[in-house]
């Protein structure tokens, strides 16, 4: 009987490969919520005759926000209309430098803005705002009577001059 | 022999960090525009026909020769009503001085003149557009007092009836 022995000498050498550097590896803060939450209505419009509706209006566009306590934040219009679309028509519309404002819930400030620059603000703790929108639509004399609609696109991130989001 | 064991482990890390990337919301941007306000033009005029030197004549707005107007915007909403009157009527150089009472102007859904409402044409109305037609109609009507010397002639003046939505 013959035993057989076998010896292995085994060089384990796992070659670990890491895709990111440890510091990443840190728990993360979490991600900026954008949540939609009343669409900007100007309602009955009359040829010919301008209509306003101002950011403090009960028919303004509203968006919440949720971002970590006390980061600051960039937010952005990325998609401000130009016109309102209709069945083979259109209606121009604008928004003017002071028909935006959000409002940092917690600390009770706000501040009014320019929605075609944007603004960078300081959250409070919990790190909720609420943003705002007005508008001026401008049907023409002869326009089409009807419906009329168009996206509006808010976006918001941790500003970049912050160093990124906070962990 | 020596065995090599080779593991290659990849690790696949998600991005959890706190995104530096921007996230988006979407609203919509809504509006109606209305059905433009139309009112017709010379209808009827309001004919006083033959009157008399030193005679004042009226024509009530339920007469067959009040002034006459049809108007037709967006159903069932509020329209103002608004006229510009004339104080004489005209010929050449001469004038026929008129006038119009408080109750001299109507306005009703229908075109049934026994059914309207009475209103002043100085002061004007506002009232709601049919809601099934989006229509409506107003007549009016006034007195003419002309002098003892009134020259002979054809007057005339315009009479001009504005209607603008409300908003309502």
């Amino acid at each position: 009987m013959i035993a057989l022995g076998i010896s292995c000498f085994c060089t384990d050498a796992r070659a670990q490969i890491d895709l990111d550097p440890p510091s990443a590896q840190k728990k993360a803060g979490p991600a900026v919520r954008v949540t939609p939450q009343r669409d900007l209505q100007f309602g009955d419009v009359i040829p010919g005759v301008e209509t306003t509706v101002d950011h403090s209006d009960p028919n303004s566009g509203m968006w919440g926000l949720k971002a970590a306590n006390e980061s600051i934040i960039d937010i952005r219009f990325t998609a401000l209309p130009p016109a309102l679309n209709g069945t083979g028509d259109s209606m121009p519309v604008r928004f003017e430098s002071t028909q935006a404002i959000v409002i940092i819930q917690q600390l009770g400030t706000s501040y009014v803005f320019d929605p075609a620059v944007g603004i960078t603000v300081q959250v409070g703790k919990p790190g909720r705002a609420l943003v705002f929108l007005g508008g001026i639509a401008s049907p023409r004399g002869d326009q089409s009577a009807g419906s009329y609609v168009s996206p509006v696109t808010l976006d918001a991130e941790y500003a970049s001059s912050a160093g990124g989001p906070p962990m | 022999m020596r065995k090599i064991l080779a593991t290659f482990c990849a690790l696949a890390i998600l991005a959890t960090a706190g995104s530096a990337f921007a996230v988006s919301g979407d609203i919509l941007a809504t509006a109606n525009v209305l059905q433009p306000l139309t009112v017709s033009n010379n209808l009827r005029d309001l004919d006083f026909g033959d009157v008399f030197p030193g005679i004042a004549k009226s024509i009530l707005y339920s007469d067959a020769t009040s002034g006459k107007w049809s108007i037709v915007g967006e159903l069932g909403k509020e329209v103002d009503l608004s006229f510009t009157l004339p104080a004489n009527l005209q010929s050449g150089v001469n004038l026929l001085p008129i006038s119009f009472g408080g109750a001299d102007a109507a306005w009703h859904t229908a075109d049934a003149v026994g059914s309207a409402t009475a209103f002043d044409p100085a002061a004007g109305a506002t009232e709601f557009l049919d809601a099934a037609t989006g229509e409506m109609w107003a007549w009016i009507g006034g007195t003419v007092t002309p002098a003892g010397a009134q020259p002979a002639g054809v007057y005339t003046a315009n009479i001009t009836l504005d209607v603008v939505y409300t908003g309502n």
